[in-house]
């Protein structure tokens, strides 16, 4: 899915949590999120989600501009936030089945692929379990394989890395990802670990007080860049140093 | 009693201060965040001082229309009975499961602080009842024009007030698990019953007869017995209900020691659940003969087996539906059918809820018909205590919204769950239309019924209450697109910002409510008939253009889709 920012503007009270936001992103590409605590990421990610809606400034999905009763262009994107919205007494198994028919992605088939995905995130033995009853990271991973089952065309993710997932469930979560977003998925997560933004992304988009600082690939920042192994620690030392 | 250290804090703060001056930026920064920092002010307060002024209000009605102080005294007394009875379950409440026990104990403070704590949370929170019992005395005192009863107010107050909590110290130390938190609402629903003129002379009248036994009877009352030696009453034996105050007064040091001996908070643990296994498959596949019991866990084999059959069932009606579920399913769309699901996870019961409201208006006129039998005349007011009671029952289930509108908390603010999974105002609001559209010949039955009786106890004829039973179903089944749209709204910031669209919006809707109210009032209390039906055909169509003036707004994005939780 191609998304388009054009001057997307958010304030809260008086605060600007996103100031002319303009990015282009194209169809497949996996984009980190970067950004101080209370940059404007999260709202970013709300403003694509049809949640928080901006001030000024629009956005395109496919080149047509995204408002709340556009249900078609809502029904193909899947926003993860930092806290799943389940169904907390209800077991991982009827969770995954309420988000996979409300994303109308139940057809024959649907159950081999839901399989092996609670196989690969280690879920299998807890299917059957109410997610009140699972760890933080479990219930987490429970919502991402609804959420790649339901094989929408753009994933919001909001700290994903954050989630108290499992060194196996990050790397299952990673492998599938890259492989959503090589049949043209658009991923945008947000996270604080520079070193998964720069081995987990196509482009990195850097946010300070809700303006971009930097919205390219890594290659290309580090051509850029002093420090050519340590690019975003650099660019992260400047943003503070502009801020002195 | 304080947990941190004021001089600490008072340091923090100056030496925040001072770094903050030394740069600019920080200064610039500063700035900018208390900008955006709104000072929040708690309505509490102002409702709790509303709800004094209304028991002083009825107070001074009663003794103004009976001319004696002892049923106003009598009133307050009954009023402070009950709201001691939810005292009580407020202190059992945050001794044992206050929000911040669970913080507090991961830090090294010692039970007897911790419970020095609670307890003196549990005292700040009480003040106001102070306010209510200086409202009820003192408008007795005024309105008999007594400068003795008013110098009393304050002392007497002070003494009832200690009274109660020495009561509600009591109770707790001994009866713990008693549940005290259902006995107010009874009071506070007398409360509000006396706005209604029937109701009102008839507990008037109860309490005109019966005022002095209850002060001397009830121990809440004892101190207003004693008061009332200040309004010109010298029935000097009423002095002596000094010593029962003294006696439950000098149990405080004891239920105190009691509650902190007992006082052993642990933090509350959930037993291990079993594994929800889909009904279709219970027995056969998990239980190998009927006597088994169902195992906790179901083998690691089973569990694919069970997630291939089961994970995408097609989409079937609740468990065990009965006519009025299965009818609701017929009429649903494959979407809404979806919805439903997610609406409504668990399982939905429409006609089990009917039979108890059934019921509770069957015994409701039982119990008019026995009261009847023995003081003729309360036959109507029981009647209509039960009615409204089953009433409030029944509303809760015809605009019942399930899971639809619950929350996530999500980096500060409540976000509506649907809004994650791209769910539409518009299906939504149909699917919950219609579940309350299926429910309206159940409605419909109950308000005749209800009329028929009520009109029959009145004395008044049968067909005017059968009319009247018509309009309340189709005001009530009206209300549905009001509440709707307060819930969607309840999940937005649309009247959280000080911008001509968002007053736009609380305008037009607040008008479009109130004109609901005014004419669904009229249809109901205009005397002219023909102008009373016009008011209620008008009142309908109204109700639903509520829903559809906020689903403008909504579409074009006014709002955002997230809450900041309240404080």
């Amino acid at each position: 899915m191609n998304i388009e920012l054009r001057e997307v503007v958010k304030a809260y009270n008086s605060v600007r949590a996103l100031d002319r936001v303009s990015l282009n992103i194209a169809a497949g590409q996996i984009i980190s999120l970067l950004g101080p605590n209370g940059a404007g990421k999260t709202t970013l990610i709300r403003c694509l989600a049809g949640i928080a809606v901006p001030d000024r400034g629009a956005i395109y999905f496919e080149g047509e501009e995204f408002r709340r009763d556009r249900m078609d262009l809502r029904r193909r994107m899947h926003i993860l936030p930092d806290f799943p919205a389940l169904f907390w007494d209800q077991s991982v198994l009827r969770n995954i089945s309420i988000i996979l028919r409300l994303f109308d992605a139940d057809q024959p088939g649907a159950e081999d692929r839901v399989v092996e995905l609670l196989r690969d995130f280690d879920l299998l033995p807890l299917s059957l379990r109410p997610v009140n009853s699972l760890s933080r990271g479990q219930a987490y991973k429970a919502a991402l394989v609804a959420l790649i089952a339901a094989r929408r065309e753009l994933w919001l993710l909001d700290e994903p890395f954050a989630s108290g997932m499992d060194p196996h469930g990050i790397e299952a979560f990673k492998r599938h990802a890259r492989a959503a977003a090589a049949q043209g998925t658009t991923i945008l997560y947000s996270t604080q670990l520079l070193d998964v933004a720069e081995r987990f992304s196509d482009r990195v988009c850097v946010i300070h007080k809700g303006e971009v600082r930097a919205f390219d690939t890594l290659t290309r920042l580090r051509e850029g860049a002093r420090d050519k192994d340590n690019v975003l620690e650099e660019l992260f030392r400047q943003l503070r140093e502009d801020h002195a | 009693m304080k947990l941190h250290s004021p001089q600490f804090e008072r340091a923090l703060k100056r030496a925040r201060k001072s770094a903050i001056k030394r740069s600019p930026e920080l200064k610039r920064e500063a700035r900018r965040a208390s900008r955006g920092f709104r000072k929040h002010y708690s309505g509490s307060m102002i409702g709790r001082a509303l709800f004094a002024g209304l028991l002083g209000f009825y107070a001074w009605t009663i003794v103004s229309s009976r001319g004696n102080a002892a049923a106003g005294l009598a009133l307050v007394t009954i009023w402070m009975l009950s709201w001691s009875f939810s005292r009580a379950q407020s202190l059992i409440s945050l001794l044992y499961q206050s929000g911040d026990l669970s913080a507090l104990s991961f830090l090294p403070i010692e039970k007897p602080v911790l419970f020095r704590w609670e307890l003196q949370k549990y005292f700040w929170a009480s003040v106001m009842s102070l306010l209510d019992l200086i409202a009820g005395y003192g408008t007795i005192a005024v309105y008999l024009n007594s400068p003795a009863a008013m110098a009393a107010t304050i002392p007497a107050a002070v003494l009832a007030w200690f009274t109660m909590h020495a009561l509600v110290l009591f109770c707790a130390s001994r009866w713990p698990r008693f549940p005290y938190g259902a006995i107010p609402a009874l009071a506070i629903f007398s409360l509000i019953g006396l706005g209604f003129a029937h109701l009102g002379e008839h507990l008037a009248d109860a309490l005109h007869t019966f005022g002095i036994p209850i002060n001397v009877l009830l121990p809440t009352g004892w101190t207003a017995s004693v008061f009332l030696l200040f309004t010109g009453d010298h029935d000097w034996t009423l002095a002596l209900l000094l010593i029962p105050i003294a006696g439950v007064l000098s149990t405080i040091p004891n239920s105190l020691a009691r509650l902190r001996a007992q006082y052993d908070f642990k933090e509350a643990t959930r037993p291990e659940v079993s594994d929800i296994i889909p009904q279709e498959i219970e027995e056969t596949d998990i239980a190998t003969s009927p006597s088994d019991e169902r195992p906790l866990r179901v083998e690691s084999e089973a569990v694919e087996k069970i997630v291939r059959q089961n994970l995408l069932p097609p989409p079937a009606p609740w468990h065990a539906p009965a006519w009025p579920e299965k009818l609701l399913w017929r009429w649903l769309t494959p979407r809404e059918r979806i919805l439903a699901e997610f609406v409504f996870p668990q399982k939905i019961a429409i006609l089990k809820g009917w039979i108890k409201s059934f019921r509770n208006a069957g015994i409701a006129v039982l119990l008019a018909l026995a009261v009847g039998l023995r003081s003729p005349g309360w036959e109507a007011l029981i009647l209509i205590v039960g009615l409204v009671v089953t009433g409030f029952g029944t509303l809760l289930k015809l605009l019942g919204s399930g899971a639809a509108f619950e929350t996530v908390n999500s980096s500060g603010t409540n976000m509506p769950r649907y809004a994650c999974y791209g769910i539409g105002m518009r299906e939504l609001s149909r699917l919950l239309l219609k579940y309350t559209a299926i429910q309206i010949p159940l409605l419909l039955l109950l308000t005749l019924l209800c009329g028929g009786l009520i009109a029959h106890f009145s004395s008044s004829p049968i067909g005017v209450g059968l009319l009247l039973a018509l309009k309340v179903t189709g005001l009530v089944a009206a209300l549905r697109f009001i509440s709707l749209t307060l819930s969607f709204s309840s999940c937005t910031n649309d009247s959280s910002r000080f911008r001509l669209k968002n007053i736009a919006l609380v305008i037009i809707l607040l008008t479009a409510i109130g004109t609901f109210l005014v004419l669904a009032a009229a249809a109901i209390f205009v005397p002219d008939p023909t102008a009373a039906w016009i008011m209620w055909a008008i009142a309908l169509p109204n109700a639903a253009l509520v829903p559809k003036i906020y689903a403008w707004f909504y579409n074009r994005n006014w709002f955002d889709l997230m809450a900041v939780p309240r404080r």
